[in-house]
């Protein structure tokens, strides 16, 4: 048996609700950053009302969590964000640019879903900037990083017509956003078939923009979501170098194969060390969260000797 | 016969159908439509034979009798970005003066979605594509005809699920490439004639009482999909906020041209033009096969907005 490119941590989960000191009844979809030296997770959890809050949680090794009593964003009860995030908050990603922290996240309502932004300096106080999507987005990462004055986010725009697929668009100043175009799409009879989204915040290599993405395949028994990934180019991240025609992670582990959304392994952030290794979050079946640590060369290795076609 | 709506068919209708145009094609239907030095245009989307559509102008001085132009204004573009979006075809255009400047907001619709392009030009010779505007699915975009508070504004139609099936939504440009601010305006009415989904029809037009949209509603029937023509009213200065919103529709299928067609049921537009005496003319697709026209006394298009009986 061939060694896993995603190694497993065995004291997964890290994070399970008994571990939350607030009534939830899930942990899981969390983006992440690491923050003065210590690493931050900002996670998704399930009120028993069935809608979403986000919580901190902080950690020196990246593996041992310590969530802080309060939630950290709960829906806004006033202002233009309140009617958006009446059903809830979730799947945040954070993305550290120009000495703060950028966090896009869902905001869900009776208009449907769409990508509040909010930034922090330091995690202590959060500001909401904008909603920089209409309704049904989800799933919108930034890139750490400005491309000839732009900043730029991946979408996940949804269609009648195509499988839902993983599109760019640009933006001056955080809050007016266009030149959208696609960047890759589901593969037919493919373990992403049904349809891709961003995951986690991509982040820098010697050889492009390394961006995990979950990819969806439907089945009989409902949707498997896997984890694949892609290498973007570092001027240009419109033009995808390669997307590693193989999934880097599905759910195996009996919290990723049952649980409160049953095969789901979903990733909001991923933290590259030093060391040439990544570790990746993932929320395991919409309940706990999990880690695993892969080689950074490894991944850019599958995107560029085994690739997929990006659309 | 009787109108039993509010807008008056023309006795010519239709005004222009497939058979008027120099080669062979499908259908004419859903133009923008201009007035343009003393002449009245059609921007018309055309399907060919191969059920690809593409916009044809077609031009008139009394704006009944249209003659259509050799050659069509635009076909699927050769050139990135716009190849990729619209390699299927090109549907449903609108046109907005703005300055001394025509801009068109069209679908491209491809293997990937439905996206909006937003086109130019100055004489309706030449024409230029400007920019994709949206991500897919979104259509019916209009641009209202002056900036708003220091920024051009669009209406548009996002892909949601229910409960906000085929919402109206709002955004705001500082230079018509980058869209933000997004709010929604207008949803279906539960129970009414628009009840299953809406979307921006005719470009705004400005009226001392606000912001007159024509837009098309949508009611599920058991034959089908049953698409009609309504009138808002929309705050002159905060354009997301509905002035008054007529509780019946302003045109229904009921002529012959209307129920027979590719997509039989349909009245549709794209463009309005207001007249200096008053009168408001709505060209609109019927049946997604044919133009045709319709037209009103902007005055009681406003009352019956404004009369809301909800």
């Amino acid at each position: 048996m061939t060694e896993p490119i995603v190694e497993r941590f065995k004291g997964n989960p890290i994070l399970t609700k008994d571990d939350v000191p607030y009534p939830v009844v899930t942990i899981h979809n969390a983006g992440m950053i690491k923050h003065d030296g210590r690493y931050v997770m900002l996670f998704r959890s399930h009120r028993r009302n069935g809608r979403s809050i986000l919580g901190l949680a902080e950690s020196d090794d990246g593996f041992h969590f310590q969530v802080r009593p309060e939630p950290f964003m709960v829906p806004a009860t006033e202002g233009v964000f309140a009617p958006y995030e009446e059903y809830g908050v979730e799947d945040p990603r954070i993305c550290a640019m120009e000495g703060r922290y950028l966090i896009t996240y869902s905001a869900y309502s009776g208009h449907g879903v769409r990508i509040g932004l909010a930034w922090t300096e330091d995690f202590e106080s959060v500001e909401r900037v904008s909603l920089i999507t209409e309704a049904d987005y989800r799933n919108v990462v930034i890139f750490p990083r400005k491309f000839d004055g732009r900043y730029a986010r991946l979408d996940r725009p949804h269609s009648e017509i195509a499988p839902w697929s993983i599109w760019i668009s640009y933006s001056p100043d955080l809050v007016h956003w266009g030149d959208s175009r696609l960047v890759m799409k589901p593969v037919q009879y493919h373990w992403d078939e049904m349809k891709i989204g961003p995951g986690a915040t991509p982040f820098a290599t010697d050889h492009g923009w390394l961006h995990i993405y979950h990819g969806v395949f439907p089945t009989m028994d409902g949707s498997v979501y896997r984890l694949g990934v892609a290498l973007h180019d570092l001027k240009d991240p419109a033009t995808v170098l390669g997307v590693s025609d193989e999934w880097i992670l599905q759910p195996e582990d009996p919290w990723e194969v049952t649980g409160y959304v049953h095969n789901v392994v979903f990733t909001c952030g991923a933290i590259p060390e030093d060391d040439g290794t990544v570790k990746i979050y993932w929320g395991g079946a919409d309940t706990v969260m999990c880690v695993g640590t892969a080689r950074i060369s490894d991944l850019v290795q599958l995107c560029l000797e085994n690739p997929r076609p990006p659309y | 016969m009787t109108e039993t709506r509010l807008l008056r068919r023309h006795p010519m209708n239709p005004i222009l159908t497939a058979a008027e145009f120099p080669r062979p094609v499908n259908s004419a239907f859903n133009a923008g439509a201009a007035k343009f030095n003393g002449q009245y245009l059609l921007l018309t989307r055309v399907e060919d034979l191969t059920g690809s559509s593409c916009l044809w102008l077609a031009r008139s001085s009394d704006g009944a009798h249209f003659t259509p132009d050799p050659e069509p204004a635009l076909l699927p573009a050769s050139e990135e970005p716009f190849r990729a979006v619209e390699n299927f075809s090109l549907e449903d255009p609108r046109i907005i003066p703005i300055g001394g400047t025509f801009y068109i907001t069209y679908v491209g619709y491809s293997q990937y979605g439905c996206v909006t392009v937003l086109a130019r030009t100055s004489d309706f010779e030449r024409f230029e594509r400007v920019s994709v505007m949206t991500l897919p699915d979104n259509k019916d975009v209009v641009l209202f005809p002056e900036k708003i508070g220091g920024r051009y504004a669009k209406l548009d139609r996002p892909l949601t699920r229910p409960p906000g099936l085929g919402d109206i939504w709002i955004s705001f440009s500082p230079d018509l490439i980058h869209w933000g601010d997004p709010r929604p305006v207008m949803t279906p009415r539960p129970r009414k004639w628009d009840s299953h989904k809406i979307g921006a029809g005719a470009p705004p037009i400005k009226t001392a009482r606000g912001w007159l949209e024509i837009y098309h509603g949508v009611r599920g029937t058991a034959a089908g999909l049953l698409y009609r023509l309504g009138a808002v009213l929309l705050d002159l200065e905060q354009p997301w906020r509905v002035v008054g919103r007529a509780s019946e529709a302003i045109l229904s299928p009921t002529a012959t041209d209307d129920f027979h067609g590719n997509v039989s049921n349909a009245v549709f537009t794209c463009g309005a033009i207001l007249e200096e005496d008053g009168e408001l003319k709505v060209y609109y697709g019927a049946a997604d096969q044919v133009m045709c026209l319709a037209s009103a006394p902007v005055d009681d298009v406003i009352a019956l907005c404004l009369n809301n009986t909800d």
